[in-house]
């Protein structure tokens, strides 16, 4: 391998995480296409950076589905009070659920009824909206005790996608969101209960993954 | 998704006191800076803390954002300091780009252990025993999702160290995974 080819595959090789998070302007992504297409080994790498991804991911999901803490604290530290009562932890899903039902306040007032209406749309993403519209494939863990949530996975939906696709696949595989939006995105999904069996769970797990046009990530949770 | 109020607009609130706009930051940002943070320092209860502290810093620093970057650019980049500074800290010692490298990776003598777990939980293992800057900028590629110059904004180097940063992350993976039993084939 001359210098030149070396330097031009370590180049494209530590472009390749970019490349498959789509973090890349469309030029370079066309150079590596044409670079892929000729050099199959580096292609090969792609699983390895896709495996890489979708298990930071998975050990990320750990912090992510931290229950939401209200602004009280920070409301302290600079010396102002909140906008409005702290709200008690709990699942973000309560919360939007909470929102939905919530009577509109005037003491809020334009401002403040503002930024609720901004958490509530940014925290409504496609999952929250098939939790919304479609109550049949959601199943709250719910309540402060501790729940036998079965044997669960931790999934992310496509941007996409719609609400009424997820929840005919949903539907269709017996599976529901328990909990959700963690990290803005990743929401937990029953498959099934704790004793299930290795086949049918990793028969599940495969069918969501399959949906990679809805789900763009599963991974189990540990 | 489009947002009624971009978080540009928000800082710029927040710049002119409007700590409703902090608020609405807050609620929108919180756990990812938190899970930032508590990936870099490993202690839940230092993680609230200091994520409280990114977002005291936004309130104090806001007039100075100048929507150069994403502002989730910026608040990481709030939380990469943050962190970096309660580790220096914590090791009593100056924290730079050699003393990152030179730090021993975080392993355990697990080996045996890990040989028993399935592949995919034996990769997120191995990802947790990398040293601090390999795993922050693993996590920040993959889980954050930055291009190379966000990833510079955010961590304070040039771009060309962010992509040899994550290449050196992912042969020390190599090397982990192949310690453990598993030689996927690269480099």
């Amino acid at each position: 391998m001359s210098e030149d080819t070396k330097i031009r595959r370590d180049e494209v090789e530590m472009m390749l995480p970019f490349y498959v998070t789509g973090q890349i302007d469309q030029a370079d992504a066309k150079e590596i296409d044409d670079y892929l297409k000729h050099h199959p080994d580096v292609a090969r790498q792609l699983d390895l950076i896709r495996a890489e991804r979708e298990s930071t991911s998975a050990a990320n999901a750990i912090h992510a589905s931290r229950p939401a803490r209200s602004f009280d604290r920070v409301a302290a530290m600079i010396g102002k009070a909140p906008a409005r009562p702290a709200r008690t932890a709990g699942s973000p899903l309560d919360w939007i659920k909470g929102l939905f039902a919530m009577p509109s306040s005037p003491a809020l007032g334009f401002v403040g009824a503002a930024a609720a209406i901004v958490i509530l749309l940014q925290a409504a993403t496609i999952g929250t909206m098939v939790v919304a519209h479609y109550p049949g494939i959601f199943s709250p863990a719910g309540g402060n005790g501790p729940v036998d949530a079965g044997t669960t996975v931790v999934v992310s939906f496509a941007d996409d996608a719609s609400a009424a696709a997820i929840a005919d696949v949903l539907s269709g595989l017996g599976v529901k969101i328990i909990d959700g939006p963690s990290g803005g995105k990743l929401f937990t999904v029953r498959i099934g209960p704790k004793n299930m069996s290795e086949g049918e769970r990793e028969r599940l797990i495969a069918a969501l993954r399959a949906r990679r046009d809805l789900i763009v990530f599963v991974t189990q949770k540990s | 998704m489009d947002r009624l109020i971009a978080d540009d607009q928000l800082i710029a609130r927040v710049a002119a006191a409007d700590s409703v706009a902090l608020e609405t930051l807050y609620m929108r940002h919180q756990n990812r800076i938190f899970g930032f943070i508590a990936r870099i320092v490993r202690n839940e209860a230092v993680a609230e803390e200091l994520t409280n502290e990114v977002f005291v810093d936004v309130w104090k620093n806001a007039g100075g954002y100048e929507g150069r970057s994403k502002a989730t650019t910026w608040l990481l980049s709030i939380a990469h300091n943050r962190a970096i500074s309660a580790l220096r800290k914590r090791r009593e010692e100056p924290w730079d780009d050699e003393t990152a490298t030179a730090l021993a990776d975080e392993a355990d003598d697990s080996e045996v252990a890990l040989q028993k777990v399935d592949k995919s939980r034996l990769l997120r293992r191995c990802i947790d025993m990398l040293s601090t800057e390999y795993r922050e900028i693993v996590d920040l590629v993959y889980y954050h999702e930055v291009s190379v110059a966000e990833a510079s904004a955010v961590l304070g180097i040039p771009e060309g160290t962010v992509k040899t940063r994550l290449f050196n992350a992912r042969k020390r993976l190599s090397v982990l995974l192949k310690d453990a039993g598993v030689d996927r084939g690269w480099p």
